[in-house]
């Protein structure tokens, strides 16, 4: 099955209290690390701004039936895929769903600034999006665990 | 009475007991196998009259048995084996036989003649039974017992068969049953009443009676066992044909493709839901909904791919109603909802657009489709199911009317908008069977030596009784008709024509919708229309837009380039209006372009206007494209874009559109400039 990597983004629905949201974006990401582990896809998703950009890679069958999952969710909405296409190598590799977000600490001020400067790529560049989200992540040093930030 | 003096006095009553209870068991197990065999078509049914027979064969066997045994005689009893077999093998043959042949034919004598099939072989089974009875003493038969014996078995088993087809509610249906059972006991004792023995002296009378019973009892089990496997071949075969029936049921009321509920089904819900609304129940909502682009899919994919992303659509559609009602496929891409309670129809609707506006992966394909809505409310919009379904695809028009991927709740003034669409559309499609439309033309002027250049063709559409109907509003419509292609070709036909009759100088411009360009056989009927109207290719300016450009733009390079190729000039109109977009210029074999006239109108008091229209001039000239202002309406206008280098001048100042015989006067009256300042 050959590899196959998408990336899209999605306006977030979350709960509007702010510890309800934590609490659905955790869930989210401990069901798609566990799902996409026994389905062998990997990826990683980022929240900016109230929009999730996720990437996800994997063999096609797997992707395209979790895409499908995906977009029975309602947790999120107005998504737009954008990019699609065959992969000869994995990029995220490490991960079978790593999270970042951004938040108010000051000493974060480099990882919001690069989150921010990613949600305007994505739009126009997806591989480019996707280097920078694998070289952020990569410097942040994100294990393969969850980690909520 | 010796009947009941037969069976009280002569007969151990326990024996009897169990004879009567083995016979009433075996009978109405004979006649459900009967009625199955009846059901059945082809061999099952030879199987199930086989099977009939062995239990009533079985039945009346045990029944007369026990009874034997419970026969209080004053001699000493013996069985012969062979026959006591013989007789079960005639029962059963003879009374399988008999249900066979009640099954033949409708017919009344045919029926008869089975009945009495079945009722002479219990009494055969009866005295070959008798054969077997070896009592040691003198045994007499009584003629007009054994007569009547034969006549009532007969006769009662005929009532049963016609019992069978009559539906009886005192019985609830167990009436051959009866009659049977009656047959069988009255020819057993009446064949016993007719049965006499008188010991021989000397010899020890009666039986053994333990033995005796442990035999009747050995008996009466082996017959329990056979009609209990009659049953349950019964129940076997009625469970299997509820499942069977269920199966069916299931299959007629629901889609095969996605497994939803089908038209028929929906239909059916509705009219329930409908109904119930006199009862004061809530109101509730219906949704026509109706994929977008989906025939593209089928088109560019194969059915292949369409099946697929159908049955996923379905499975979408579950979740988005989420338990709220009932959703079903009406056909092809056509789905439906009721959602039973109306005060969660627009949330259920908007789920619906926004899951469907999703991409589907497909074999790692990405199909793009969307939903378009319509909502009606019961009662408050209509009562009717198919009111209210008519009126929710009102709506649903509507919402694909405001742009599509949207929904909308009926509304009354909807039915008139459609209608008078509908209207419209009807209209065009005779103006354009007709040829029902006449080009204006608006002359064009050189900015620098004053002389007429040329014109550009405007489509006019005078319609008899609503009059000039602007393009704006009849061109989109046109495409989303498929009509464009036709009345470009006369639009270029015509105008080339015309252009052919003018001064060799002067060139025609032409207007190109996007879906015109979007065709790849454009370049072969510009080439035959010049063909047809002997007009010089270099004379012919076709007019494109940014928005041709954006939709398909592959396509567009290389139908401009092929057009550019024959010698035609393109040139991009409304520019400055759209995303005017630098590259476009660049990329796209363009010849000339047009500012738009809103920038025009602007020149000579408002700043901006006139940097803008200074900087396209500019950048035009640079890149060695010609220019042309339109919409000049003074002086000042004429003067400001003449200075910054637009080439080409046109607007109410030089002429208004005419029509096309007042050109060639026009042309000929004025070929020099008004004073230039
Ligand atoms: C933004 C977002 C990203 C998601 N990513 C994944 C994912 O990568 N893998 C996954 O299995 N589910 C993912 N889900 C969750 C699915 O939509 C769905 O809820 C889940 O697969 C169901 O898992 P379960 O079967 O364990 O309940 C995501 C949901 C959202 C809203």
């Amino acid at each position: 099955m050959p590899l196959h990597r998408l990336l899209y983004t999605s306006e977030a629905r979350l709960s509007d209290n702010a510890s309800g949201a934590d609490l659905m974006v955790e869930s989210i990401v401990a069901h798609s690390q566990a799902n996409n582990e026994k389905r062998g896809l990997t990826g990683a998703l980022l929240y900016v701004r109230g929009t999730f950009i996720q990437a996800l890679e994997g063999p096609l069958d797997a992707l395209e039936n979790t895409f499908e999952r995906i977009c029975h969710d309602f947790r999120h909405a107005r998504l737009t895929l954008v990019d699609m296409s065959p992969a000869s190598e994995r990029m995220f590799e490490r991960w079978s769903m790593t999270y970042l977000a951004q938040n108010d600490e000051p000493a974060r001020l480099l990882v919001n600034r690069d989150l921010e400067e990613l949600y305007f790529t994505v739009s126009t560049n997806a591989a480019e999006a996707m280097r920078q989200m694998r070289g952020l992540l990569l410097g942040e040093g994100k294990k393969p665990a969850l980690e909520v930030v | 009475m010796r009947v009941i003096d037969c069976i009280v006095s002569d007969h151990n009553l326990w024996f009897v007991l169990l004879a009567a209870i083995t016979c009433a068991v075996g009978s109405a197990v004979t006649t459900r196998l009967w009625r199955q065999a009846r059901a059945a078509t082809g061999r099952s049914r030879y199987d199930w009259c086989f099977l009939s027979g062995v239990v009533a064969g079985s039945s009346i066997w045990a029944t007369h048995f026990i009874a034997m045994l419970g026969y209080l005689t004053p001699a000493t009893v013996t069985f012969d084996a062979v026959t006591t077999l013989a007789s079960i093998a005639v029962a059963i043959l003879g009374s399988g036989l008999g249900f066979l042949i009640t099954l033949l034919s409708p017919r009344l004598t045919v029926r008869i003649a089975g009945g009495a099939t079945v009722g002479l072989s219990i009494a055969a089974m009866h005295y070959i039974g008798m054969f077997a009875y070896r009592v040691d003493g003198i045994v007499s038969w009584d003629p007009l017992y054994l007569w009547l014996s034969l006549a009532a078995a007969a006769g009662i088993s005929v009532l049963a068969v016609l019992a069978l087809d009559k539906r009886d509610t005192i019985f609830r249906g167990h009436l051959p049953a009866m009659l049977l059972m009656t047959s069988i006991v009255l020819l057993h004792f009446l064949g016993m009443t007719a049965f006499g023995v008188t010991p021989l002296s000397g010899v020890s009378s009666g039986v053994d009676s333990e033995a005796f019973s442990a035999m009747a009892i050995a008996v009466a089990l082996v017959a329990l066992l056979i009609v209990g496997t009659g049953v349950s071949s019964f129940l076997i075969d009625d469970r299997a044909r509820v499942s069977s029936e269920s199966a069916l049921h299931h299959m007629a009321s629901h889609d095969a493709l996605t497994g939803m509920a089908n038209r028929l089904h929906f239909h059916v819900t509705l009219a329930e839901r409908c109904a119930a609304l006199d009862l004061r129940q809530p109101e509730f909502a219906v949704l026509a909904i109706d994929l977008d682009r989906f025939k593209q899919v089928n088109d560019s994919h194969g059915h292949h791919v369409g099946d697929e992303v159908l049955r996923r659509v379905a499975h979408r559609l579950e979740t988005a109603l989420d338990g709220a009602g009932l959703v079903g496929r009406l056909g092809g891409d056509e789905f439906a909802a009721i959602v039973d309670d109306a005060a969660l129809a627009e949330a259920v609707a908007g789920r619906v657009v926004e899951i469907l506006s999703r991409p589907f992966l497909v074999n790692g394909m990405i199909v793009d489709i969307g939903a378009s809505v319509g909502i009606a409310v019961g009662p408050r919009d209509a009562t009717d199911p198919r009111d209210l379904l008519r009126n929710a695809d009102v709506a649903l028009y509507a919402a694909k009317e405001a742009g599509r991927a949207t929904f909308r709740m009926f509304e009354g003034a909807m039915v008139e908008e459609m209608q008078a669409r509908i209207a419209l559309e009807q209209d065009l499609r005779r103006a354009v069977a007709r040829e029902d439309f006449t080009l204006f033309f608006q002359p064009q002027v050189d900015s620098r030596t004053g002389a007429f250049t040329g014109a550009e063709a405007l489509l006019r559409w005078d319609h008899a009784t609503r009059g000039m109907v602007s393009p704006a509003i009849f061109i989109p419509l046109a495409e989303q008709l498929g009509l464009i292609g036709r009345i470009g070709k006369w639009v270029l036909t015509t105008a080339c024509r015309e252009a052919a009759t003018w001064d060799p100088h002067l060139s025609i411009a032409v207007n190109l919708s996007p879906m015109q360009l979007a065709d790849p056989r454009l370049p072969r009927t510009v080439s035959q229309v010049l063909a047809e109207t002997g007009l010089p290719a270099e004379r012919l300016e076709l007019e494109i837009t940014e928005t041709a450009l954006l939709a398909n733009d592959e396509q567009a390079l290389s139908t401009l380039s092929e057009l550019r190729r024959m010698g035609v000039v393109i040139s991009l109109d409304d520019f400055g209006t759209g995303y005017s977009s630098l590259s476009y210029l660049h990329r796209f074999p363009i010849d000339r372009i047009k500012i738009d006239r809103s920038f025009i109108s602007g020149v000579a008091t408002d700043q901006h206007s006139a940097t803008i229209v200074r900087a396209i001039a500019h950048l035009g000239t640079n890149l060695g494209l010609k220019i042309t202002a339109e919409g000049i309406e003074d002086g000042d206008q004429r003067d400001f874009s003449a200075l910054y280098g637009c080439d080409n001048l046109q607007g109410y100042l030089f002429s208004r559109p005419l029509p096309a015989e007042k050109l060639p006067p026009a042309f000929a009256g004025r070929t020099t400039a008004p004073e230039a300042a």
